[in-house]
């Protein structure tokens, strides 16, 4: 976890005397890298950088809103035997999203502009962006038209997916399953009730109001190969709507939050890219090394022999895989939904005029959730691999002609596993907000004192705890000392219980966002302390920022499906090199608690819980936060 | 206990009474010593990472006592499977008897569709004649299927390829990962060594060359609910 006070602590230099200059990191010889890897290990891209690009010169690419089909062009039609539900959660809307190999300008000079070989869905990246609407379940059909291994321009993807609607409330068999993937020639349907969770326990199929999710992304999952295969261009976004976050800024419904919608809500996802000498993005898990016949493999060149699984980093910034691009902004609110997509970067993000100094935002959200009331905001917000933060910026404030910029400080270590713990001398600008127009006295959007209630965290609905340890041992990234085995389950958990999980970097120089499936969690304490109210980090998560040493708590429910889904980390490097495990919802109420098959190492807290008063983030002896 | 089991006990206890082969391994690797950091400077143009996976060359002596180059006639053009392994390892980590299992699934495709390289992690003990017993032992197919072992220097820098520590690998393993790759392409992956064995074959074949796809789309998954399939995975059987 990247806060100030640690980033300080472990000896950062802040940002001072910032340039506005387009230069990326600009970083110090790479720090002692812990225990893994011989100090030194360099990416490709130091001693042979990316092409070099013009920044702010092609403008931000906005992925078309995802149209619907036809039932009848669904051939052969769904099987409803195939889903959990699916009577429950009839699909009033269906999808057809193709992948394929495609060429995508990253940039709009040479060599960009001959285009780069991507894996695309309906002909683009990212893919389009599906908008769902609670109550309105919707049925996504997923082709797999990659050309098949050794056929295609791509050589370090894997033709195979598994696309997975990150922390959306779907069932197991359409959860994007690491080992549910496809193969060129065959497709796989997703059904997606857009139900709020906990609607058995309300017996209903509305569900809890409270759990809305807002801003969700879809991507790759495919087990070994989801690094590359997202890096090769599998993401997207979903965004889900309900009778409060309506989409529409112009909503008189009393409730409504009429937050900026249309072209003024616009959807951000930073991916870091390396290329080759011919504008092709590269994967770069050797760093630089001396390679024999380097011609043939884009340029690539120089000087280290050990193969890293720490991460990737790529020296050129994309938004919306365009590199460095501009948008222009009328003055007046924009919600614009930031996306950390990986695979291994870490940000510490603000919206600067100079390059350093944070202009004031309004945070509205925290990775798929509202946060209980907007938080103004003057300060980097960290933004780790798989997390979002959907930010209102009022432009109305600036003048025709001022230029904003999506600044990052935070310097990640060359090899990827995490941050360095210090602040970059030399700002990274991301992107390029440049003011147009006169003044917009008609705005009519809003943001509301207050968003959603949380779901209240009820202690005595616990049934047991959990310690999910994140650790390297011999060589390899493990969970409570195990490496990920699809037809292995870590923990049985029942249908409606609740448990306390705690997840521990037992790493003392690496980093990892680590992202459980299907439910959101409830941070009750870090590092032992309780995370209230006013804390940027309060609320609800689905992708946890586990620092060097961290130790996070949090309260979740599991409800309405069964079956298995994962925990893992999402620098998707140390998840391919199994980082991951399974976890699973068993049917109805819960097993007794000797029957658990626990799975983990003995000395953790296993034991049935049913309540916990010392956890109570509140304390003042109540068992009900929120 | 069975056989196999009984087997690599009394292997790796009695292995203190049979005769050690020495540090020293036939032949001398081609690879350099390390080089320095950051200037891109490196000692001998040799010093090089090989083909589209990014290999190192190094000299191996296989079971039978060959001399070996262990990219150029061990890796290059193959669709592979490489793990470590160790002879007195075998009975508390059994990555042998797990390859071995996934083997037998590849059938006649080892060896022209897959090859297996198990690399020594205690190449002093795992000599070509205590390998050789191994083998026969474990009853592992001649076809397709390499032991080998290699200095200490080339082991660390295979081990350094092989997603492991820039040091020589240890040879009392209780976790790994096997590498599988296809290198014609430069496509490679991992997977964990106690992973089903139809769990290994369906990644490894993965990596397979593939072919254009003619004919109508087939559906992959999920699988109706409550139908038989593999455990692992929705898809359809």
């Amino acid at each position: 976890m990247v806060t100030r006070r640690l980033t300080l602590k472990l000896g950062a230099a802040a940002g001072a005397g910032a340039l506005l200059q387009p230069a990326l990191a600009q970083v110090d010889p790479p720090p002692t890298n812990g225990l893994m890897f011989p100090e030194g290990w360099v990416p490709s891209w130091k001693s042979h950088p990316s092409p070099p690009v013009i920044p702010f010169t092609m403008p931000l690419f906005q992925m078309p809103i995802a149209k619907p089909v036809p039932l009848s062009q669904l051939n052969p039609p769904p099987d409803p035997s195939c889903h959990q539900r699916w009577n429950d959660f009839k699909p009033q809307k269906y999808y057809i999203q193709t992948l394929s190999e495609i060429k995508w300008m990253y940039a709009s000079n040479f060599p960009y502009n001959q285009g780069s070989w991507s894996y695309g869905m309906n002909g683009i990246i990212p893919g389009e962006t599906f908008v769902a609407k609670y109550g309105e379940p919707l049925f996504i059909r997923r082709i797999n038209n990659l050309p098949p291994v050794g056929q295609g321009n791509i050589k370090f993807a894997l033709p195979s997916s598994t696309i997975h609607t990150h922390n959306g409330h779907q069932a197991s068999e359409s959860d994007g399953f690491p080992a549910d993937f496809t193969f060129p020639g065959e497709y796989w349907d997703h059904h997606y009730p857009s139900v709020y969770a906990g609607c058995d326990k309300l017996g209903n199929l509305v569900g809890d109001p409270r759990e809305a999710l807002t801003t969700l992304w879809y991507h790759d999952h495919r087990l070994d190969f989801t690094a590359p295969n997202t890096y090769a261009g599998l993401t997207g976004f979903y965004l889900n709507f309900d009778a409060q976050d309506s989409n529409n800024e112009n909503d008189t419904t009393p409730g409504a939050f009429r937050l900026p919608s249309g072209k003024y809500d616009v959807p951000l996802i930073l991916h870091d890219v390396a290329f080759d000498k011919n504008g092709q993005a590269a994967w770069d898990f050797v760093g630089a090394v001396p390679r024999v016949n380097p011609e043939a493999r884009g340029g690539f060149d120089s000087h280290n022999t050990t193969y890293t699984v720490n991460g990737m980093i790529g020296d050129r910034f994309t938004v919306n895989r365009i590199i460095q691009p501009f948008f222009n902004v009328e003055r007046r609110k924009y919600r614009l939904r930031v996306l950390n997509g990986g695979p291994s970067r870490l940000y510490s993000l603000a919206f600067t005029m100079d390059g350093k100094t944070p202009e004031p935002v309004v945070i509205i959200t925290n990775d798929g959730n509202f946060i209980p009331a907007p938080m103004p905001y003057q300060d980097y917000v960290d933004i780790w691999p798989a997390q979002r933060r959907d930010i209102i910026v009022d432009f109305s404030k600036y003048k025709k002609g001022d230029k904003i910029y999506l600044t990052n400080r935070l310097e990640s270590r060359m090899d990827g596993a995490g941050q360095t713990g210090r602040y970059l001398q030399t700002n990274d600008l991301i992107m390029r907000f440049n003011v147009v127009g006169g003044a917009v006295n008609n705005d009519p959007s809003r943001i509301p004192e207050k968003f959603r209630d949380m779901p209240p965290v009820d202690l005595s609905e616990v049934r047991r705890e959990r310690e999910w340890k994140f650790d390297y041992t011999n060589g390899l990234w493990t969970i409570n000392d195990k490496l990920m085995d699809p037809n292995r389950v870590d923990a049985h958990i029942g249908k409606e219980t609740a448990e306390i999980w705690t997840i521990r970097n037992d790493g003392d120089a690496w980093s990892h966002p680590i992202h459980t499936h299907f439910e959101e969690g409830i941070i009750l304490e870090i590092n032992g302390k309780p995370i209230l109210p006013g804390d940027i980090r309060y609320g609800r998560h689905d992708t946890y920022q586990l620092g060097p040493g961290d130790e996070i708590k949090f309260f979740g429910r599991w409800r309405d499906f069964v079956g298995r889904y994962i925990i893992h980390c999402h620098n998707t490097v140390h998840e391919d090199h199994a980082m991951m495990a399974t976890w699973k919802i068993d049917g109805a109420g819960f097993p007794p608690c000797p029957s658990f098959d626990t799975g983990e190492p003995g000395g953790i807290a296993n034991a049935c819980k049913p309540e916990s008063p010392s956890i109570a983030p509140t304390g003042a002896g109540s068992k009900t936060i929120g | 206990m069975n056989n196999r089991r009984k087997f690599l006990i009394n292997f790796s206890s009695g292995a203190a009474g049979m005769m050690l082969a020495g540090a020293a391994i036939a032949g001398t690797d081609v690879v350099a010593k390390e080089k320095a950091k950051y200037t891109g400077q490196t000692s001998l143009s040799t010093d090089m990472l090989h083909g589209n996976g990014d290999f190192p060359e190094v000299t191996v002596e296989t079971m039978n006592g060959e001399t070996l180059h262990f990219y150029k006639d061990l890796v290059q053009n193959k669709v592979v499977l490489i793990h470590y392994m160790s002879i007195r390892n075998e009975a508390a980590f059994p990555i042998v008897g797990k390859v071995l299992q996934i083997a037998k699934q590849f059938g006649s495709k080892l060896g022209t569709d897959v090859h297996i390289i198990s690399i020594s992690s205690d190449p002093k003990y795992d000599t070509p004649a205590r390998l050789r017993v191994f083998a026969k032992h474990m009853g592992i197919p001649k076809k397709g299927w390499s032991f080998v072992r290699m200095s200490g220097e080339s082991s660390t820098l295979v081990a350094s390829r092989m997603h492991g520590h820039a040091h020589m690998p240890m040879p009392m393993a209780a976790i790994d990962l096997i590498q599988y790759g296809n290198e014609t392409v430069g496509l490679w992956g991992g997977f964990p060594a106690n992973i089903e064995a139809d769990d290994a074959v369906l990644r490894v074949t993965s990596v397979f060359p593939g072919k254009p796809v003619s004919g109508p789309l087939r559906r992959a998954g999920p699988r109706p609910l409550g139908t038989p399939g593999m455990n692992f995975n929705n898809r359809v059987a």
